[in-house]
Parts: structure tokens; sequence; C-alpha cells
């Protein structure tokens, strides 16, 4: 007998085997730009003249290319320079190398918001650069970047649908397959939107929680 | 409806030379199944000019067929069962089988047996999954477009990919490097597909066809997009080539 969401009730292990992926995708690639945001914004600091440029260059070039384009440009081309990785490595390398720009720029703008001064005093308290950034200028600056990160997660997890086309099989790509065998767009890709709704949902509550920790010392020490 | 818009709206890919190609090099579309749906909107419309291709992949055929985006689907889509269930189909107008298409220095491969605990590229909503269901050890890499599965061939992520004949000829047409080994492993006829619950449209094409067929345009438009290659004979009534 036929039913609405029939499709979805009765293909339910692939679409949750699609949504372990996406997870799996999602948290690799968010982990992963962070750390590599982290590092292009200490070595913007660190080296002043040559890691500027090549940082403001990196964040440029990145930034303004279709993250589509450097998935296919990751899986389709660097074999032919004799780099051949696999669907899901090429997928989170993609999703790292163009989110890790945005990173960037956020924590660049946090640590910017914080002032000059502020590390300024540290350096003459006898701290080097990198104590510097690590016990003055970073918690102060983590206040500030927390929603625009929380906003960049939830971009993140979305743009994780992109990999279908290189044959990762996260929840978009087994809800196009489920299509084509049983031809109900309307059904199962309602579904698939529905749990991006849900994740990003979920991490927007997480960013607000974290967010109230984490500005929680203003009212208690105030 | 379609003499108030002015134009044919026909679904096709626009990957396959030969078959239906949008040519990056001159913006124009080309190709046998383009070229019977211009001689189809010259009879509707009585003058040529009338034809709007639009591009579509396996995915999204059946989609935009249910969906009005398009009038028809002029392309190498093979009537199944499952796809009846869905769309209605004009007769045959061509047809092909399905082979496995692999790297031209792959001598490893020839037949199905050979791709088991393999992995095999295909393209989402072929039928190329369905040709192997009798090989369950196999592992499925699943692209957008025949050419992203001729991609994945060749840079060794799957040892093969299985399609019709036709598409593979169409590659062949600008890239070597690729052979097809082993028999075919089904043969299935190509239909025009239409919104189901529309007769009179299916009869007019189905008149068209058997005009086309008759009359040699099929077969001088056949020549003129693979040049080179045997001419075949178009689909004939009782249509009982298929496997299944």
């Amino acid at each position: 007998m036929d039913y609405p969401f029939r499709p979805v009730v009765q293909n339910w292990p692939a679409l949750v085997d699609g949504l372990f992926v996406t997870l799996q995708i999602a948290a690799a690639s968010l982990v992963l730009s962070l750390l590599l945001g982290l590092v292009l914004v200490g070595v913007r600091m660190l080296f002043p003249t040559v890691g500027r440029w090549l940082v403001t260059g990196y964040v440029e070039v990145i930034r303004n290319v279709p993250p589509l384009v450097l998935l296919y440009f990751i899986f389709f081309a660097l074999p032919h320079a004799g780099l051949v990785l696999d669907p899901f490595t090429s997928g989170v390398l993609g999703l790292t190398i163009y989110h890790a720009a945005f990173v960037a720029e956020v924590l660049r703008a946090g640590v910017e918001a914080v002032g000059s001064s502020q590390l300024e005093a540290a350096r003459s308290l006898g701290l080097n650069a990198a104590q510097a950034l690590r016990y003055v200028v970073l918690p102060q600056a983590a206040v500030v970047v927390l929603p625009p990160l929380g906003n960049l997660a939830i971009s993140l997890t979305k743009t994780t649908s992109l990999v279908a086309i290189i044959s990762v099989s996260d929840i978009t790509y087994q809800s196009q397959i489920l299509v084509s065998d049983t031809f109900r767009p309307f059904e199962l890709f309602a579904a698939a939107g529905a749990v991006y709704l849900c994740l990003s949902l979920g991490i927007g509550q997480i960013t607000r929680a974290a967010e109230k920790r984490l500005t929680a010392y203003r009212f208690v020490r105030a | 409806m379609i003499q108030q818009r002015g134009a044919l709206l026909i679904g096709t890919k626009d990957d396959l030379p030969g078959v239906s190609f949008l040519n990056p090099k001159t913006n124009a579309w080309e190709g046998f199944s383009v070229d019977l749906g211009n001689t189809l909107a010259q009879r509707i419309f009585g003058e040529a000019g009338h034809l709007q291709p639009k591009p579509v992949t396996p995915a999204t055929r059946v989609p935009t067929i249910q969906e009005d985006t398009v009038d028809m689907n002029i392309e190498t889509t093979f009537i199944t069962q499952a796809r009846k269930e869905q769309v209605d189909f004009a007769d045959p107008y061509w047809g092909s089988g399905t082979r496995l298409f692999v790297l031209a220095n792959n001598d490893s491969i020839h037949s199905p047996s050979d791709l088991d605990t393999k992995t095999v590229a295909t393209t989402k909503g072929s039928t190329g999954k369905e040709s192997l269901k009798d090989h369950p050890s196999i592992k499925w890499l699943e692209f957008d477009t025949n050419a992203d599965s001729v991609e994945a061939v060749r840079t060794g992520r799957a040892v093969a990919t299985d399609f019709d004949e036709v598409i593979g000829l169409s590659y062949q047409k600008n890239n070597s490097g690729f052979k097809f080994v082993g028999d075919p492993i089904d043969y299935f006829y190509y239909g025009i597909m239409v919104k189901k619950g529309q007769q009179d449209w299916v009869d007019f094409i189905n008149q068209w066809e058997k005009d086309i067929k008759a009359d040699g345009t099929w077969k001088r438009l056949y020549a003129q997009n693979f040049p080179g290659v045997d001419v075949p004979e178009p689909p004939q009534p009782p249509f009982d080539k298929a496997f299944h």
C-alpha cells in the first residue's frame, strides 16, 4: 500500500547511514578548518610581512572560489597531477580548505577587536608573542568570534551536501539514489532538508549555550 | 500549450557529442537526438527553429517530465519497467547494448564476474547498477553525470563503468584511452518520455517516428552525427530485441 513518505519510511537505514557520513564529514571538516584557520591567523601575526602576505593571498583566493569548484578540482583535477584521494578525504579536504579561509578572517577580526594595546601590554610584561596570543588576546577574542564561528559551523554543515557530487555517500547522495529508484523526490528531499534543518538548529543552540558560558564572567566579576 | 509558447521544450543531455551536445565552442546544440527533435518541432510548427533543448542528467530527467519543465525527453533514456510506472514512453526510437567500459590498457576485466569486490562507477538514475545486480559484492561510486563516471575510471578510483555502447561511441569521439570489453550485459531500447496520460501526444510522436524511419530521415541524421560508423536499421515493431 502506498502512503505519504513511504520511500522515507521504507529506506530509513540508507538515510541513517547517509546521516552518519554527513555527521562525520561535518565534524572532521569543522575541527580541521578551525585548526587550519588558527594556524593561518597565527602565521599572519607571528610573521608580520611574509605571513601576512601569504595568509591574505590564501584567504582572498579561497574565499572567492565556489566550494563546488574546489571539490571538483581536488577530486578530478589533482589526479592529473598524480594525487588520487578517495571521495571522503577529498570532501573533507575541500571543505576544510574552503572554510579555513573564513575561520581565519573571523579570528583575525576577533583579535583586532581586542586591540593592539592589550598585546603591547602583555609583551611589556615579558610574554613572548605566542604567549601573549595564548593567554591575553585569544581568551578575549573567543567571546567576539563565537557567534560568527557558530554561523560558519552551520554553513559548513549545509555545504557538506556538495560532497554528494563526488560520490561521498552522505544523506544528500542517499536521497538522490533513492529518488532515482523510487521517483519520489518530494518526500525524500523534504526528509533530507529536515535533517539539515535539525542539525543547523542544534548547532545554533550549542553556540548560544557556549556564548552564555563564555560571557558569564562579565556578570560574575562586575 | 506548445503552440502558444512557440517552442518545443525537450530535456536532453548536454555532454554527449554525437548524441546530444551543447557545443561550448559554438554554444549551439547538436547531435542525433537534437536533430530528431528539430524534425518533430518542424512538424508541429511548420518551420524550423522552434526547438529549445534543456540540459538534464539521468538523475533529473524523470522529474523534469513529471513537473512539466519540458514537454518531452529525447536522449539515451532506456525504456524500463520502473520508468514506465512514472512516465509514458513513445515507441522505441533507438537502442543500445550495455557494456563494460574500461581503460584501454586494462587487461584484467573481461566480464562482469571480474568486477566482484572491485569498485565500479556509474551514474545516479541510470540502469548501470541494475544491469549488474547479480554481482552484489561490487562497490559502487555513483556520480551525477556519465562524464564524471568516465573520469573516475580514468583516475583509477573505479576499475570500470558500465553504460550504453552509444554513450561509449560518443566518448570515443573525443577520448582515446578507453575500450569496451565483454559481451553486452543488457540491451534496452531508447524511448521518448512524456508525462503520463497524454495519449494524443504519444500517438502524434509515434506517427512522426514511423514517418522518419520510413522516409530515410532517421538514417540520414544518424550518418551525419556518427560519420565513419555503420548506420544501423532503426528499431521496428514488434520491438522484441530488449533483454527485459
